[in-house]
């Protein structure tokens, strides 16, 4: 039997952009954006993304990174403020095996012609398979990656 | 300068029942044992309109005072691992207007012939504190009025 375990963390990751709250809103929510950015940097093509961004919509990430096995990022968006506020729900699969189950908000307040986001990823990490440390240098490197494409877009 | 318009915080409640994991799980597996025991109080109601107990199952749920059901509840199934876990997101919405959004894990441990239950309510409200203080009423009065599920029948008979 496996031996059961639930770990819960809350980390908050803030970054500024030259770029106003809904041009960053746009990178956050338009598929096409989306992709250009959000991508695993060990796995930079996903073989899926699915994304219907409004409320009580989905959104699949799949790919293959070096491990081997399938990992699957599925989200359901909880709440939307365009341009403000975006709250969505998501679990991580290693193949079959759930990872965390989290709970991400992610706040846009404008900076003068910039914009600071505010991200709160509430988790819990599940079997030992992963930690609140790993995933949230993860999602800082995801971060950093929408700041570089908002740059480009500048 | 735009202000931050959600509130987050951990709520944890933990809770020792006199009986064996396996029937504390059924406890919220069943609607209808949850129906019961689920209401924070005598004047409050629980109804729920749709119940699926399975990964990626939905719950619509309303609840509120007797005769005035103003909030809905949707609970979707996460990860679910018989006798030991459940773990599900929950929005709760008033009207047109979403409250909060939590990440709800149950855990349940066997402690000799009894079941130590840990809730741990991750919460994002909207905009209102009293949010925060109303859903760990909520889910206190709720395990609180769990423990009379498993009270022998025969007691005090």
């Amino acid at each position: 039997m496996t031996e059961r375990s639930v770990v819960h963390s809350t980390f908050v990751i803030e970054r500024s952009y030259p770029a106003s709250p809904a041009k960053v809103y746009f990178a956050l929510s338009n598929p096409a954006a989306k992709r250009r950015w959000f991508a695993d940097p060990h796995d930079p093509v996903p073989s899926r993304h699915e994304m219907d961004f409004r409320i009580g919509g989905k959104e699949v990430n799949a790919g293959c990174p070096s491990d081997g096995q399938m990992h699957f990022f599925n989200a359901v968006y909880q709440d939307i403020v365009p341009d403000q506020r975006i709250v969505y729900s998501y679990e991580l699969l290693f193949g079959e095996t759930r990872v965390s189950v989290s709970l991400a908000t992610i706040e846009l307040l404008a900076e003068g012609d910039g914009t600071r986001l505010v991200m709160t990823e509430q988790g819990a990490f599940l079997d030992g398979h992963d930690t609140s440390a790993t995933r949230e240098h993860g999602t800082g490197e995801l971060l950093d990656a929408l700041g570089a494409f908002l740059r480009e877009e500048a | 300068m735009t202000e931050r318009s959600v509130i987050h915080s951990t709520i944890v409640l933990e809770r020792t029942y006199d009986a064996v994991p396996a029937r504390v799980f059924q406890a919220f597996a069943d609607p209808e044992a949850r129906m019961r025991w689920g209401a924070p109080s005598k004047t409050a109601e629980l109804v729920y309109d749709k119940a699926d107990f399975r990964v990626g199952g939905l719950d619509v749920s309303r609840c509120g005072p007797r005769g005035s059901l103003i909030y809905r509840v949707e609970n979707r199934y996460v990860d679910i691992v018989p006798e030991q876990r459940i773990v599900s997101t929950e929005l709760v919405c008033e009207g047109w207007d979403r409250l909060s959004v939590s990440l709800i894990t149950i855990e349940f441990q066997p402690v000799g012939a009894s079941t130590r239950l840990v809730l741990t309510d991750q919460i994002a409200a909207f905009g209102d504190k009293d949010m925060i203080a109303g859903s760990e009423a909520g889910f206190s009065a709720a395990l609180d009025n769990l423990a009379a599920e498993f009270v022998p029948e025969t007691a005090g008979a």
